[in-house]
């Protein structure tokens, strides 16, 4: 199984290097936390968490220098990741290797310290300023914390970097309030810098603006980077803003990485059907592209418990057919199409011929894959006299069991967890993509 | 303003009147441009200066350490006689009627109580006892709350465990038991009015407690606190410079208000014998003894009972006109 | 399509009286709906256009207050001012009373969507009975005919299982979900205009793209109109029929959608979108505007924009203009409120340029409106 690991056109080390990482959340807490009741089993109680798993065996490294764009949907996990990173929130597995030292592993004073090489940058710039106090003394801070200059010293430096992110030295003095959204991000912009750090992670810094302040912020945090030698891991939703300030893209979904290649790479050749989906999603600001839209159907599985293999297979317009079935690709897009409309039970009441007209165009597929699905239609069917109510929740649920049961688990997409390094069309960079159809 | 986010876009300077919509000199122009809150605020201000002007001359070490002082001031202004003394038999005339009656003079404006002594510098003198005595405990449930749930509810886990449930174990006293307790056990069975302080404070504790770790519970989630933490900022410093300034709002409010009740529970006491022993006035106490010559002279009941009530409205009007300016909500 | 507009807006004023002063939320804007057409109300945050689709419903409260204008819907005037005996402004007879505006124009001729679905829907009660009682309230149908009635929309409107998922409520659903609730709700009593405010501002795009196709098959199935206020251009690309451009309380341009971005006529819009990244293409330089949308209690004087605009003159200083037709395409008027458009003839191209840095504080020079 490979890894997107690239060794990187200059062959240097990379700043970092995330392995394995996992961060898997406790959902009860407290006293009797762990505890259930369970009535199928005896005794009635249940001990064992249920485990929120938020970022699941995240690999990759970042360069020097370099910006890594980390693009997901809510629920991703590409927050989470950032904060586990700078432990802010405890890996539960896996290791942070940062300039050769395993953030995973320090102490709470070394850790401490090392928080002077990596900084963050916050979403809401409301409420990542105390409103309580100065922005002079925010901006200070870090350096108190780490005894860096003396008063006086990093007063200076506190005004220098006020300047330098664009704000006048002389609001010093002023609490946050008194400024706009954007020049809050700037302050937080300040604050990160005055440590010196080597590294920024960037938890969504612009979603909160407006798109010409945005601009303006980007701006600033381009040339910042410039002139300090800054590298910066940058999550962001937002594909048209990754786009533009990436050097390469991660793409997450439900706790795993599943693309990662340059820029230019992932958005002209993207090579995952969830990749695919979000960039067919973004409305264009050109009104002469309007096209397909809605490509995704049914929602984002619980991370509680995710799907087994390719955590994308629930929802996959690729899903890949069992290889026994030896179905032929329509066979197979009618079978899907079926098995899903089951399973979200988005199925109006319908006969068994309805059923076959409907999905199959009249025609079942052959063999053994004909037969199950036979048998779900007739668990399916309403006879528009008899419709016995009572049963037919049962039957749907046996319908779907059998059907999911008979297709989508045996599926390899469900069955093995994809890892493929393929060649890129742009670019040197391997192209990572954590999908079966690579195979 | 709901038009959304709030725009400065100022790179020379934000205008001063957005600057003054917070701190203090806002929070007290608000509180004086409501009337109630206003009046509250005269009230409060008058006991305090009172009950200060009346520690000096009799110091508050006396109340509390039973020693005799000077009453200096007493016995200067012809407007007041010694508090305590009572007048030799016939010197003085018990159960003058204030002033405003046929039978009242001005040298008593009050009237006189049953031991001759002049009412007037009695509930003078007697204000300081309620108001430092409120003030005090209320104190003390106030940092012993705010330290006991500023740690909770940050840390979290068990620290917040074991904490709340031994804040929840006081709660469940009343402060009677506890200054029973405190009387018996400590002073070996003379109460004092040490104890009545002291046990008051500490059933406050856990309400404070209880308040703070309600508003620390939703700060530890704010950005500014994680910022903090990624910065590298000690925990003990993120509990002093950031949460505790900013959950110190909503108890503020309650304390002005808890102040109120503080006074009341404290006339009970005395009222039941707990509290300020005599010959220190105090109004709980007057009111107390006052029970006794209902019939004789209604006028000994009246007077301290009015105090109180003026006293604790005062506070409250404050407090409410205090909660009124402090509410983001109402601030645009 | 009939050539009368379903909603017509006349010069609309809504103004908040604060403390810090009089803000001036909405200043003086017109436009129409027809029938069956999707109108997108564009702009910033602090444009106003969020206050502009509450004052079509009379849903501006205190210290906010429509000062001005006339808005008539199908004929009916839902508000109109006209001048009283002794010189100040009064409510016209013929406007409807708060009264008619709620029974019959809210929800039932006019319907909102919100832009966050977690506020919009009651937590405490289930989603079917808040819909169901949304239907009876609006359209005269007995309980169990508008349980049916809700039923038949969740499912309508996209959500898998509706009998089931009628018993549930808002925190079991997602957002995505939540937000077809809305629709629904919206949809329920078949009105002629819903006022879209940022329904998908706040959804993932996944779903974003799902709720806009869902937009698009009802709007066509039941050729409901939409007012779809929004600051993503992309969704106005994507969906709108005509858009009106908003800047610190005013229409500054307003076209057919593939006029307005393939042949911008007013700086800010052209500015606007020079600064925005595209999904489609890498944009290397990000032009961003320079300055802030200063606040609309004191707007600077003449055109509001002048101070970030890249092409102002001094003449732009001292000139408000006001939307005028500077082109036409496909039988709609493309207007533009900026002089250096003949049409003006204020003597643009002769005034030297506007030299001064954008003065971002809220007292400009001249600091009141006019000329």
């Amino acid at each position: 199984m490979s890894s997107p690991v690239g060794s990187g056109a200059t062959g240097e080390e990379p700043l970092l290097r995330v392995r394995n990482l996992k961060k898997y959340f406790n959902q009860d807490s407290g006293l009797l936390s762990g505890i259930s009741f369970d009535s199928d089993q005896f005794p009635p109680i249940d001990v064992g968490q249920q485990r929120v798993k938020a970022v699941d065996d995240v690999d990759f490294e970042i360069r020097r220098g370099e910006t890594l764009g980390l693009v997901g949907e809510s629920g991703c996990g590409k927050s989470t990741l950032g904060r586990t990173l700078l432990r802010l929130l405890e890996p539960t597995e896996g290791t942070i290797d940062f300039k050769g030292e395993d953030l995973a592993e320090l102490s709470g004073e070394e850790l401490r310290q090392k928080r002077s090489e990596i900084q963050m940058i916050f979403q809401d710039p409301q409420a990542s300023l105390d409103p309580r106090m100065k922005i002079g003394q925010i901006v200070e801070e870090p350096m108190r914390a780490h005894g860096m200059l003396d008063d006086e010293g990093r007063e200076q430096r506190a005004k220098m970097l006020l300047e330098k992110v664009g704000l006048d030295p002389h609001h010093y003095n002023r609490h946050p309030h008194a400024f706009s959204g954007g020049q809050r991000q700037r302050v937080n912009l300040a604050r990160a810098l005055s440590v010196d750090p080597e590294f920024i992670v960037c938890d969504e810094p612009v979603s909160a603006l407006d798109v010409s302040i945005q601009a303006q912020v980007l701006n600033t945090m381009e040339e910042l980077q410039e002139e300090f030698g800054l590298t910066y891991l940058f999550i962001a939703h937002d594909l048209s803003v990754i786009r533009h300030i990436s050097d390469r893209v991660a793409v997450m979904y439900l706790g795993n990485i599943v693309e990662l290649a340059d820029k230019e790479e992932l958005f002209e050749n993207p090579q995952h059907p969830y990749t695919r989906a979000l960039l067919d999603s973004i409305p264009v600001p050109d009104p002469r592209e309007r096209d397909a839209r809605g490509v995704l159907e049914g929602e984002v599985p619980s991370p509680v418990d995710p799907p087994s293999g390719c955590r994308f297979r629930t929802r996959c317009p690729r899903l890949i057919a069992p290889e026994e079935y030896e179905l032929t690709d329509e066979e197979w897009a009618h079978t899907r199409t079926f098995m899903r409309a089951v399973k979200r039970r988005t199925l109006e009441p319908m006969s068994a011929d309805e059923l076959r007209r409907e999905f199959f165009g009249g025609e079942l597929p052959r063999g053994e894959a004909g037969e199950i699905v036979a048998e779900a239609i007739d668990l399916l069917e309403t006879d528009p006299e008899s419709a016995a109510v009572a049963d037919d929740h049962e039957d749907w649920e046996e319908a779907r069991e059998l059907l999911l049961e008979s297709f989508a688990r045996r599926s390899i997409c469900a069955t093995e967890r994809p890892a493929y390094e393929l060649e890129p069309e742009y670019g040197t960079d391997p192209h990572f993509a954590a999908c079966h159809l690579h195979r | 303003m709901a038009i959304g986010e709030s725009q400065m876009g100022d790179e020379s300077g934000p205008s001063e009147e957005v600057e003054a919509k917070f701190g203090w000199r806002y929070t007290l122009k608000k509180v004086m441009d409501d009337a109630t809150a206003r009046w509250g605020l005269y009230i409060v201000a008058v006991v305090i200066v009172i009950s200060a002007y009346t520690m000096v001359d009799s110091n508050l070490s006396r109340i509390t350490f039973g020693m005799v002082s000077d009453f200096t001031f007493a016995e200067a202004l012809p407007i007041f006689d010694h508090p305590e003394r009572i007048p030799p038999p016939g010197e003085g005339e018990s159960h003058v009627p204030p002033a405003f009656h046929a039978d009242g003079s001005m040298a008593h404006p009050l009237g006189t109580d049953a031991d001759g002594r002049d009412y007037f510098t009695r509930i003078v003198y007697g204000a300081q006892v309620s108001v430092s005595v409120g003030i005090v405990s209320t104190l003390i449930g106030f940092v012993g709350g705010t330290i006991v749930g500023a740690v909770a509810g940050f840390y979290g886990g068990k620290i917040d465990d074991v904490l709340m449930r031994a804040v929840e174990t006081v709660y469940a006293i009343p402060p009677l038991i506890l200054i029973i307790v405190f009387t018996v056990f400590v002073s070996g069975g003379s109460p004092d009015i040490t104890y009545a302080i002291l046990g008051v404070g500490i059933t406050f504790i856990p309400v404070f407690a209880r308040i703070i770790r309600s508003e620390v519970l939703s700060i530890r989630e704010m950005d500014y606190i994680e910022a903090a933490r990624a910065s590298g900022v000690k925990n003990r410093n993120i509990i002093l410079r950031h949460v505790i300034p900013n959950s110190f709002a909503p108890v503020l409010v309650y304390a002005t208000l808890q102040i109120g009740v503080t006074i009341l529970i404290v006339a009970g006491l005395s009222f039941l014998g707990y509290g300020a022993q005599p010959p220190t006035p105090d109004w709980g106490e007057m009111l107390n003894v006052s029970h006794g010559y209902m019939h004789a002279n209604v006028w000994l009941s009246v007077w301290p009972g009015l105090a109180i009530l003026v006293t604790i409205m005062g506070f409250n009007l404050f407090g409410d006109g205090l909660q009124d300016a402090l509410d983001p909500r109402l601030k645009n | 399509m009939s050539s009368e507009p379903l909603l017509r807006v006349e010069n609309l004023k809504t103004q908040f009286f604060t403390d810090a002063g009089t803000v001036r939320a909405v200043d003086g804007i017109s436009f129409e709906v027809h029938e069956g057409e999707i109108v997108g109300l564009v702009g910033e945050s602090g444009a106003g256009k969020s206050v502009a689709s509450m004052s079509l419903l009379r849903l501006v409260e205190n210290p906010g207050e429509i000062v001005a204008g006339e808005i008539t819907y199908k004929g009916e005037t839902i508000f109109g001012l006209e001048e009283g005996s002794d010189g100040d402004l009064r409510e016209r007879e013929d406007m409807l009373s708060n009264e008619a505006v709620r029974d019959r124009i809210r929800g039932n001729e006019i319907a909102v969507i919100f832009q966050d679905p977690m506020e919009s829907l009651n937590p405490v009660f289930t989603v079917g009975g808040q819909l169901r009682e949304f239907i009876e309230l609006n359209r005269d149908l007995s309980g169990a005919e508008a349980k049916e009635e809700a039923i038949e929309m969740l499912r309508e409107v996209g959500i898998p299982d509706p009998e089931e998922r009628y018993e549930e409520y808002p925190h079991q659903f997602s957002g995505g979900m939540r937000q077809r609730v809305l629709i629904a709700m919206a949809l329920a009593c078949e009105p002629n205009l819903i006022i879209a405010d940022e329904p998908t501002t706040a959804l993932d795009v996944t779903v974003e793209g799902q709720i806009i196709d869902l937009v698009d098959d009802l709007q066509e199935k039941y050729n409901t109109s939409f007012i779809w206020v929004t600051h993503d251009m992309g969704v106005v690309a994507e969906i709108c029929d005509r858009v009106n451009v908003m800047y610190l309380g005013e229409i500054i341009e307003q076209a057919p959608v593939d006029e307005l971005f393939h042949d911008t006529k007013h700086p800010y819009t052209q500015a606007l979108l020079n600064s925005m990244p595209r999904p489609d293409r890498t944009v290397e330089e990000l032009e961003p505007i320079e300055g802030v949308m200063p606040e609309a209690i004191s707007p600077p004087s003449g055109c509001r924009f002048h101070p970030r605009c890249p092409d102002a003159r001094e003449v732009c200083q001292r000139v408000h203009p006001e939307p005028k037709e500077v082109a036409r395409a496909d039988g709609h008027p493309h207007n533009a409120a900026c002089v250096k458009h003949d049409v003006f003839d204020v003597g643009y191209d002769e005034s030297p340029p506007f030299e001064e840095e954008p003065q971002l504080t809220a007292g400009t020079p001249g600091g009141e409106d006019g000329e």
